[in-house]
């Protein structure tokens, strides 16, 4: 008995040091389907969303399956992804942030192009620009190579109290100066407290800077151009003044509380992605509609969300590709991802699919679909790096925004050190 | 200990120390390796060998600067400032066994149970410079408002603050035990010579209990300097940087900016930072702690 006990001890003991130090090759198959690894940053009641959609894809048919998993913020899932590549372990499709996808698209061989795959299936290629350039992708070449697909897909909108303006007899502004004049009054008037909110991000840097009829960067992308030429000074010491004066409450880093603040009614308007409705909309007790952002020389706007990629070290690109096809082209896929959260569809294709159709019934959705004409992404167009420097971009915003520092002088930091980081990253 | 035996103890100590080769010195010796390249994660064969461009240029950026300083702020304003409470309630606790005492033994070590992440997320609600209650209180007693977290001026000073509520009940219980293990027989020796409080505390308590201070200032010092939580939780090492720290900011190279050289480069700062206190804390104070 002893003995058998001990051999049964050497044997465990044997199989856990050879599987501890032997690479086991990663199940590709399962129950007769092939395995698809899909990391994502979907977490909560989308994380729930999405889990649906891929188990309903796993139901649709009896080749793949595909393996959710959860890893993280935006952040936290190309830090890991990067590493997981390193070690020759990375997932078969990635959901990550648009602005995080240069990070893997600027290293030769991460990404597969997804272009002939598109050609072969007969998907179309018919993404709206505004999203495409948001991957920093130029827009010239994405019908010979796309290394992602745009997914949930959002503009900064702005949210306004309807209730409240109508009851002070006030309309809904449309430039940043009627914004400045409306709020005093409400302000004035002890109905708020601030006059809007902005989420602490510098997705809205890039709107107020490309609002002023300029550029974020130098055409050769090597610097800030928008600092060089005093025009994003101009700007950006108008958006301070709206601070100074309560105008803007710019939200705390952590724990941010915008949406909050405007569902209390301690501000009238919120700025905020149209990708937020969902969480505003469960918050405000009171009428509010989605109107387009004011503007300053002209309306500008940004484009965010997040994308689909598939790894070139996948061995299931076919497995990997049919899921994706999948989702862009049933409606059960990114369409309805889209409508049920709120975000704006990322094709012409997807955007007349019925979960879609049902959702631009919807005046709020169909305003944010309407802005989608005025994006504009020339801060990744020209430096698709961009990614890699918003901390700098966020440190300007906060000494400025919180402190009251001087604009010249700290968008003149800043763009020291951008100029720096970015001639570290063309190395 | 036979000639042919000399071998067992070795074998009876290599899988600590396989342990501490593999968990300890390589990743030490690995962060000083990587600290010398431009390192790519998705693909190691395009690591750049740069020798001091990393600390080079790590050393100019304005945030590592204000990492420096900031981390040298938390470091001498929480050890001193809780060091110092926790021996002022030890004293005062140790020597009284009423059920007062007792109540205020539990609430100064509540904190301590209290996940740091909740605490936060408490304290940055609190904080909050237009709806916080600290304001509304300060407001309340005629004082100036403060903008707490959200003011490059006032952020780290907010963090000291919570890190002092928190950890303070800590020490307080470590120096407490340290007072009541001194033997009674010391300090009726002191009553018979007509010794005052304060020679007492001075001539008997701290010396009796320096063990223990010396223990707790280099836990407190290591412990601060290696400050992160609250940072990430409630500033994220803003306003402008004002209240990040090294290891915050080796956070924010690997996880943000994704340059792992430069955060290794940061990561041997700290080392050698951490490294050359204790070792002055040992060389100077070592002598000077009483053992029994």
């Amino acid at each position: 008995m002893k003995k058998s006990v001990k051999a049964a001890a050497l044997a465990m003991a044997s199989v856990t040091a050879v599987s501890m130090f032997t690479q086991i090759p990663v199940m590709a198959e399962e129950n007769g389907k092939t395995t698809v690894t899909f990391w994502h940053s979907m977490s909560g009641e989308n994380g729930e969303l999405l889990q649906s959609i891929v188990d309903n894809y796993n139901n649709s048919q009896d080749q793949v399956e595909v393996v959710a998993e959860y890893q993280g913020n935006y952040y936290d899932a190309i830090a890991k992804v990067q590493t997981a590549i390193g070690a020759g372990n990375g997932p078969d499709i990635l959901q990550t942030g648009s602005g995080q996808i240069s990070v893997l698209a600027k290293e030769d061989g991460i990404l597969e192009n997804l272009v002939p795959y598109m050609e072969e299936s007969g998907m179309p290629n018919d993404f709206y620009e505004g999203f495409l350039t948001g991957l920093s992708f130029d827009p010239e070449t994405t019908d010979e190579t796309l290394l992602g697909f745009p997914m949930g897909c959002s503009v900064p909108v702005m949210y306004c109290n309807t209730a409240m303006l109508e009851e002070a007899g006030l309309e809904v502004p449309t430039t940043w100066d009627e914004m400045m004049d409306v709020c005093t009054k409400l302000i004035d008037d002890g109905k708020i407290e601030y006059g809007f909110a902005l989420p602490h991000d510098p997705w809205y840097f890039w709107m107020f800077i490309a609002q002023n009829d300029t550029y974020c960067f130098s055409e050769d992308g090597s610097t800030m151009s928008c600092v060089e030429d005093g025009t994003g000074i101009e700007m950006w010491e108008k958006v301070q003044d709206m601070a100074e004066n309560k105008v803007l409450y710019f939200g705390p880093a952590q724990d941010d509380n915008s949406v909050a603040m405007f569902a209390e009614g301690k501000t009238a308007f919120l700025i905020n992605s149209i990708g937020g409705m969902l969480s505003v909309d469960s918050a405000a007790d009171f009428d509010y509609s989605v109107e387009f952002v004011p503007q300053e020389k002209s309306l500008a706007v940004p484009t965010g969300g997040n994308a689909l990629c598939m790894l070139a070290s996948s061995e299931v690109k076919d497995a990997a590709w049919d899921f994706l096809n999948w989702m862009y082209t049933d409606n059960g896929g990114v369409a309805t991802y889209s409508a049920s959260i709120g975000y704006l569809p990322c094709s012409e294709t997807i955007a007349e699919m019925d979960a879609i159709q049902e959702k631009r019934e919807d005046p709020n959705y169909q305003k944010a679909f309407e802005e989608l004409d005025y994006a504009d992404n020339n801060h990744m167009v020209r430096q698709p790096n961009n990614g890699d420097i918003t901390s700098y971009i966020t440190a300007m915003m906060e000494a400025t925004l919180y402190d009251f520092e001087d604009v010249t002088e700290q968008m003149t930091i800043m763009n020291e050190e951008v100029t720096s980081a970015l001639a570290d990253l063309a190395e | 200990m036979k000639d042919g035996k000399k071998w067992i103890p070795y074998l009876l100590v290599a899988p600590a120390m396989a342990g501490i080769a593999l968990f300890v010195i390589y990743p030490m010796v690995n962060l000083v390796y990587m600290s010398f390249f431009k390192v790519n994660q998705m693909n190691p064969d395009k690591n750049k060998f740069v020798l001091f461009d990393n600390y080079t240029k790590m050393f100019r950026t304005s945030a590592f600067q204000k990492a420096m300083v900031n981390t040298g702020y938390y470091a001498l304003f929480s050890v001193v400032i809780i060091l110092a409470l926790a021996l002022l309630l030890s004293v005062w606790l140790a020597g009284r066994r009423t059920k007062f005492h007792s109540f205020v033994q539990g609430c100064a070590f509540l904190p301590h149970v209290i996940s740091m992440v909740s605490i936060g997320l408490i304290f940055q609600q609190m904080m909050d410079p237009d709806f916080g209650i600290f304001n509304a209180i300060l407001n309340a007693l005629g004082l100036p408002a403060l903008s707490w977290l959200r003011s490059s001026d006032t952020a780290v000073g907010s963090i000291v603050f919570v890190n002092v509520w928190k950890s303070v009940g800590y020490y307080t219980l470590i120096l407490i035990a340290a007072i009541q293990s001194i033997p009674e027989s010391i300090y009726e020796a002191a009553a018979l010579d007509n010794a005052g409080k304060l020679k007492v505390f001075f001539k008997i308590t701290l010396p009796m209990i320096s063990p223990q201070i010396f223990f707790v200032l280099i836990v407190l010092s290591i412990g601060s300097f290696k400050i992160f939580d609250l940072i990430s939780i409630m500033t994220a090492g803003g306003p402008n940087n004002a209240s990040t720290s090294l290891v915050y900011y080796i956070y924010a190279n690997v996880f943000q900016d994704f340059d792992v050289g430069r955060a290794a480069a940061a990561g041997v700062v700290l080392l050698g930072l951490v490294g050359v206190m204790t070792v002055l804390y040992f060389v100077g104070l070592a002598k000077k702690v009483h053992y029994q």
